[in-house]
């Protein structure tokens, strides 16, 4: 009897008994699966950390440039001490403008002495809350050159980041100051340099209806401007060259669109091409050895690429339709353009000899002025749905970025990094335009000064 | 009557269902007795933990205490004692204890028994460099019985740091990185993540430099940040050591193998 009981007893529970060793054997499964993740890493500690706090400005501390003897200098009536500090408030603006940096000029600093250049004084700069600092030296050789030498340390670490140094005439006194600042940059962002550049851009002045348009040259902070042509005939779209000895631009010398090479040392002007047909919207070739252009035939434009010194035109497009504003990648092999050959202006991409062509743009609305931008990896464009914005996108049409919400943001050029895009701003009502430069990240949006009203800015490359 | 109307060989039938009637109804009085017997199985507690640990992190009492140790004041303090020469120290009673080895002078040799003492001190030579202090041998060590552990004073370590604790050392490290980390400015400069790794002296030192371990989410926007990347990163770990970590989990963050560093928004 008990052990029939037992029995069945046995027999209700043999499934139990095997669903607990099924589930042992999952259990040791699950084991056996999960010891190789904990052999994985090598014992040691393992974490992280996040930087949640807002992008913060660097703060760097940029007291005047010292000097091992105040000799007298052209470059300044004060001699070169009086200059060090000059030198250090323009790398001080060039930094400022920039948008990623805090700097603190000369003028709310301590002045270091000579030797304290190699050998900062630490406690002094620790306690004044700057993260950076650059210190330097303006000497004066007999023949009057200048040697500008410039130093990056890191305050906190106590150690110095990059140096340089560089010789110059005293008229360029200034481009060692943005050599500096250039140097700062390039070490602080991880970005090629960038103030040591021109811009040539369209000075406007006149009423609205009867706007008078100059050719005019700048450094890339705005100093040493310059009218190159007078305003009787008027000029637009200018481009340096790259090796910045010559501008190509428009103007509209004897009533009739023209392209002209202005020669900046010589001071003399060419036509590129002889013909009875309106030509425009010059671009230069990355070498400098050719230039893109576009005429107008019977009502067709197309876009021509001619030698820098004249001769033949080779035509690029044979479409119906309009296609201007050809930009060269910056290795020379590919071209961008704009045409309306699909009813609306979109962006086009083609070989360097005209074949391949195909459409990129396809975002809605009208895409114009398109420009490669000098690193290669995005072209900026002007996209037009009721607003004017300017807006970037990958070479291969993806990747719609855009940069400004205004009413009207046209003509985007690059700066020679690739990381700056400038462009000029039209206000609704007073027509006023302006110059404007703005992060590929969409931030740090400033203006640029000029005397007068501005417009078609064009970064030329950083100088040697 | 009725037991004349049955058959005859009813009568024996009928008497043996009696019985067996009577059998049965004593067979059921008896059997409840042996069912008080049946084991009611207790209540048991269950707990439904879906987290095991694969080793224990509880920290294991020490098994065996220390022994007990008198303090005893030396008399004086010990000379040189020229270990070559001493003739016999030789207290007779602890002879049978220890045979120490014929070489004199083990620094070592232990004194078992204290009422040895004042026979031993008369004699002038005393090879026994430990000025003072008492036994810390027990009175069984005869029977080979172990004296207990040394320190007993020393904090009980845990046979395995826990997960939890190391959480908790990493994120001590975060913040004390967090102040000092700040990430490099520019497109796409928020997808870039530093892995670092570097070890620590005990008093939260940097031994060498951070090294870079391996670096993700470059793209061809981001790629002048990256080398800045692992620099600010570097400058981070330099600038916030030395750390503030508890020593007694020193094991367990002398060596950092891997802290990302990264610039990413409530994630």
């Amino acid at each position: 009897m008990k052990k029939l009981i037992f029995a069945l007893f046995m027999a209700s529970a043999a499934p139990l008994v095997a669903q607990t060793e099924v589930a042992g054997t999952a259990g040791g499964g699950d084991a056996a699966a999960s010891s190789p993740a904990t052999a994985e890493d090598d014992g040691g500690l393992t974490g992280s950390v996040s930087d949640e706090k807002a992008w913060q400005d660097l703060g760097i501390a940029i007291p005047g440039f010292s000097t091992d003897a105040d000799r007298g200098t052209a470059a300044s009536a004060g001699g070169t001490a009086a200059l060090g500090k000059e030198v250090a408030r323009v790398i001080t603006a060039d930094l400022r403008n920039n948008g990623l940096f805090l700097p603190v000029g000369p003028d709310a600093l301590p002045q270091p002495t000579y030797p304290d250049i190699t050998a900062p004084a630490w406690q002094t700069w620790a306690g004044r809350n700057a993260d950076m600092l650059v210190q330097g030296y303006v000497n004066a050789a007999p023949n009057g050159t200048l040697t500008i030498g410039c130093y990056l340390y890191d305050v906190q670490l106590q150690s110095e980041l990059v140096r340089g140094g560089w010789t110059l005439q005293p008229a360029d006194w200034r481009r060692g100051a943005h050599k500096c600042a250039d140097l700062v940059y390039s070490r602080l962002s991880g970005e090629s340099p960038f103030f040591d550049s021109k811009i040539a851009y369209i000075a406007e002045t006149g009423p609205k209806d009867n706007r008078t348009k100059q050719l005019a040259i700048m450094d890339s902070d705005g100093a040493n401007h310059r009218f190159i042509t007078t305003g009787q005939a008027t000029a637009l779209t200018p481009r340096y060259s790259p090796d910045y000895q010559s501008i190509v631009y428009l103007s509209y010398l004897n009533g009739n669109p023209r392209i002209y090479i202005y020669d900046i040392a010589a001071a003399t002007q060419k036509l590129v091409t002889q013909s009875e047909n309106p030509t425009f919207a010059p671009r230069w070739s990355p070498d400098g050895k050719s230039i893109l252009y576009s005429m107008a035939v019977n009502g067709n434009t197309d876009i021509y690429r001619v030698s820098a010194n004249g001769g033949p035109s080779t035509r690029l497009t044979d479409t119906p339709g309009i296609d201007v504003g050809g930009s060269y990648s910056p290795d020379g092999t590919k071209i961008v353009f704009e045409s309306d050959r699909s009813g609306s202006q979109q962006v086009y991409v083609m070989n360097a000899d005209g074949t391949n062509q195909r459409r990129i743009s396809f975002f809605g609305g009208r895409a114009a002025t398109p420009e490669w931008s000098p690193r290669g990896d995005q072209i900026a464009f002007t996209h037009m749905v009721g607003n004017f914005r300017i807006a970037t996108m990958n070479p291969d049409g993806r990747g719609l970025t855009y940069l400004t919400n205004s009413w009207q943001d046209e003509a985007p050029t690059w700066a020679p990094n690739g990381r700056i895009v400038q462009f000029f701003r039209t206000e609704r009502n007073s027509g006023k335009t302006s110059l404007w430069q703005l992060d590929l990240t969409g931030r740090n949006l400033r203006r640029l000064r000029t005397p007068v009203d501005a417009s078609d800015p064009a970064w030329g490359p950083v100088l040697p | 009557m009725a037991v004349a109307a049955l058959r005859p060989e009813e009568r024996p039938a009928l008497a043996v269902a009696v019985v067996l009637h009577l059998a049965l109804v004593a067979l059921l009085l008896v059997q409840p007795r042996s069912r008080e017997n049946f084991p009611i199985p207790e209540r048991m507690s269950v707990s439904l933990a879906d987290d095991v640990a694969l080793e224990a992190t509880g920290p294991v009492l020490s098994q065996n205490a220390q022994v007990a140790v008198a303090p005893t004041i030396a008399e004086e303090i010990a000379p040189p004692a020229p270990p070559a020469e001493p003739a016999k120290p030789a207290p007779p009673v602890a002879k049978p204890l220890v045979k120490p080895a014929p070489a004199p002078a083990v620094s070592t040799r232990p004194q078992t028994k204290p009422q040895a003492r004042p026979q031993a001190t008369p004699a002038p030579p005393k090879p026994v460099t430990k000025p003072g202090g008492g036994s810390r041998l027990g009175s069984n060590f005869l029977d080979g019985a172990e004296s207990g552990s040394v320190d007993a004073n020393a904090p009980v370590p845990a046979s395995q740091i826990g997960a939890s604790e190391k959480a908790s050392l990493a994120q001590a490290i975060a913040r004390q990185l967090k102040p000092r980390w700040s990430s490099p400015q520019g497109v796409d400069a928020e997808l870039l993540v530093t892995v670092l790794s570097f070890n620590l002296n005990p008093d939260g030192t940097l031994a060498g430099k951070p090294q870079v371990v391996s670096q993700s989410g470059i793209t061809d926007g981001n790629r002048p940040q990256a080398g800045r990347h692992a620099e600010l990163a570097v400058r981070a770990v330099e600038l916030a050591a030395p750390f503030d970590l508890p020593a007694k989990y020193y094991n367990a963050w002398k060596r950092v193998s891997a802290f990302r560093f990264d610039r990413k928004l409530s994630q």
